[in-house]
């Protein structure tokens, strides 16, 4: 309530009347501070805060004022609050520090994930956002992604690179990209292997590359980089 | 008895009982914010109707923001809704035999939108993004190869003339005949940032491509 003018007190966002000259009335000014606080917009409150239950209500709109993050109030059979979320920006931009060798002729999956968040290109997220070197999502979603990784510079051999997405470390080989190498090749040449996903998850999966090469080529540089985002959260 | 109603929720603003007049300003207030301000596409209301937390949606645009009160007693928005889907492509240009050296191609047509149009969405040929969100990014680069040799086409999608590649994502196919390359990132970008392709191809001769991008906001921020 803010200071009262010409004896007449007002609600500090909406300017709702509480109380005036009338005592008969005051007895519901409560009910405007009530109003003012929860029925109108959303509630702002810092990162990762709660309301009090006190001030939530089922259907409360909550903001909070830095992530971007808005979601709704709905209190379950157990007359707990739950947050369904509304807007939840995520997007993680994650790569390996290292180029690596790759094994030639190595048909086994090779889970070589990520060990840097790019702070610049991620919303939300950062490196605890990695369990070991792979990605973990935060909340249950409809989630999609790409993942690149790139061999070479090539020279002239024979064989197959793939990436495959691997979720909770179990590879997709539906989903993923073969790459057949050339006959011939161009001086310095990479390959490229690029593959998507969407996919609902729950929160806490998992996902990382899943890659192998049967290719003769040794000592064949390696880099991988990945960007997921959450499109729906559920 | 004779009654005020507010015009939308019918509240009683006032009757012949007295006793309640006090209240009678609150009935508008409420009224005119239940359930968000509308407002025309493109308005911004002034200060003095908007609150902290206020909710503001455009009548058809589907964009919908909250006004949220900043330190200097002014109000920023944060989007809740933008729909938003831009479709830029070039149907034809010819890009130079120059192996592994990158050259900036920009977008001639509009092609399909939604809440933009060919004069904000393009500035020169770049794609220009309204709003700071995630976006996510569709490309498509169509090169002829008649002679059937493994000519590679690379394709990244340039911000700001970033020439950073690997982050950018690169094709780099050896595909025999006519080559469509398609891929999909997701990126954070900024209200203004500017979009091109840079290809390059080692066919040995000039090679016709088409080109298109696909753009929408994936989450506003």
């Amino acid at each position: 309530m803010t200071a009262p003018t010409n004896g007449t007190y007002y609600t500090p966002r909406l300017g709702l009347t509480v109380h005036g000259m009338d005592d008969d009335l005051d007895a519901q000014r409560k009910n405007w501070d009530r109003l003012d606080q929860t029925m109108s917009g959303v509630l702002w409150v810092a990162d990762d805060a709660v309301p009090d239950d006190t001030i939530l209500f089922d259907g409360a709109l909550v903001a909070e004022r830095n992530s971007g993050k808005v979601w709704r109030a709905a209190k379950n059979v157990s007359g707990v609050f739950e947050k369904k979320y509304i807007k939840y920006p995520w997007c993680i931009c994650a790569s390996a520090s290292t180029i690596q060798d790759f094994p030639a002729n190595d048909i086994a999956d090779h889970f070589w994930g990520f060990d840097t968040v790019d702070a610049n290109l991620s919303v939300n997220a950062t490196l605890s956002d990695l369990v070991g070197t792979f990605i973990k999502v935060p909340i249950h979603g409809l989630y999609t992604g790409t993942l690149i990784v790139r061999w070479g510079p090539n020279i002239p051999t024979n064989g197959l690179r793939r990436v495959a997405i691997a979720y909770d470390g179990v590879p997709d080989i539906v989903n993923s990209e073969v790459f057949k190498l050339p006959a011939t090749y161009n001086a310095n040449g990479y390959t490229i292997c690029t593959t998507k996903f969407e996919r609902e998850l729950q929160a806490g999966q998992t996902i990382a590359p899943s890659v192998y090469q049967t290719s003769s080529q040794v000592t064949v540089k390696f880099q991988t980089v990945a960007t997921v985002a959450l499109v729906r959260a559920l | 008895m004779s009654k005020v109603l507010t015009p939308k929720l019918k509240l009683t603003k006032e009757s012949d009982d007295e006793t309640i007049d006090p209240f009678a300003p609150n009935w508008p207030i409420l009224d005119k914010y239940a359930g968000g301000l509308l407002v025309a596409n493109g308005t911004v209301p002034p200060d003095s109707d908007l609150y902290d937390g206020c909710l503001v949606s455009e009548l058809t645009s589907g964009k919908q923001w909250i006004a949220r009160l900043n330190t200097g007693g002014t109000y920023d928005h944060i989007w809740l809704v933008y729909p938003w889907f831009a479709e830029v492509g070039t149907p034809s240009l010819s890009v130079a035999s120059v192996p592994f050296t990158n050259t900036a191609y920009g977008f001639t047509n509009l092609w399909n939108g939604v809440n933009t149009d060919a004069a904000t969405a393009l500035v020169g040929t770049f794609l220009v993004v309204p709003i700071d969100a995630i976006y996510e990014l569709v490309y498509s680069v169509r090169g002829s190869n008649p002679n059937s040799n493994d000519a590679p086409l690379s394709a990244h999608i340039s911000v700001n003339s970033d020439q950073n590649y690997l982050w950018s994502e690169t094709l780099e196919k050896y595909n025999l005949n006519y080559t469509v390359n398609c891929t999909q990132l997701l990126r954070k970008l900024k209200a203004g940032d500017k979009l091109c392709l840079n290809i390059w191809q080692s066919y040995g001769a000039p090679m016709a491509v088409s080109m298109v991008l696909q753009a929408s906001v994936v989450c506003p921020l």
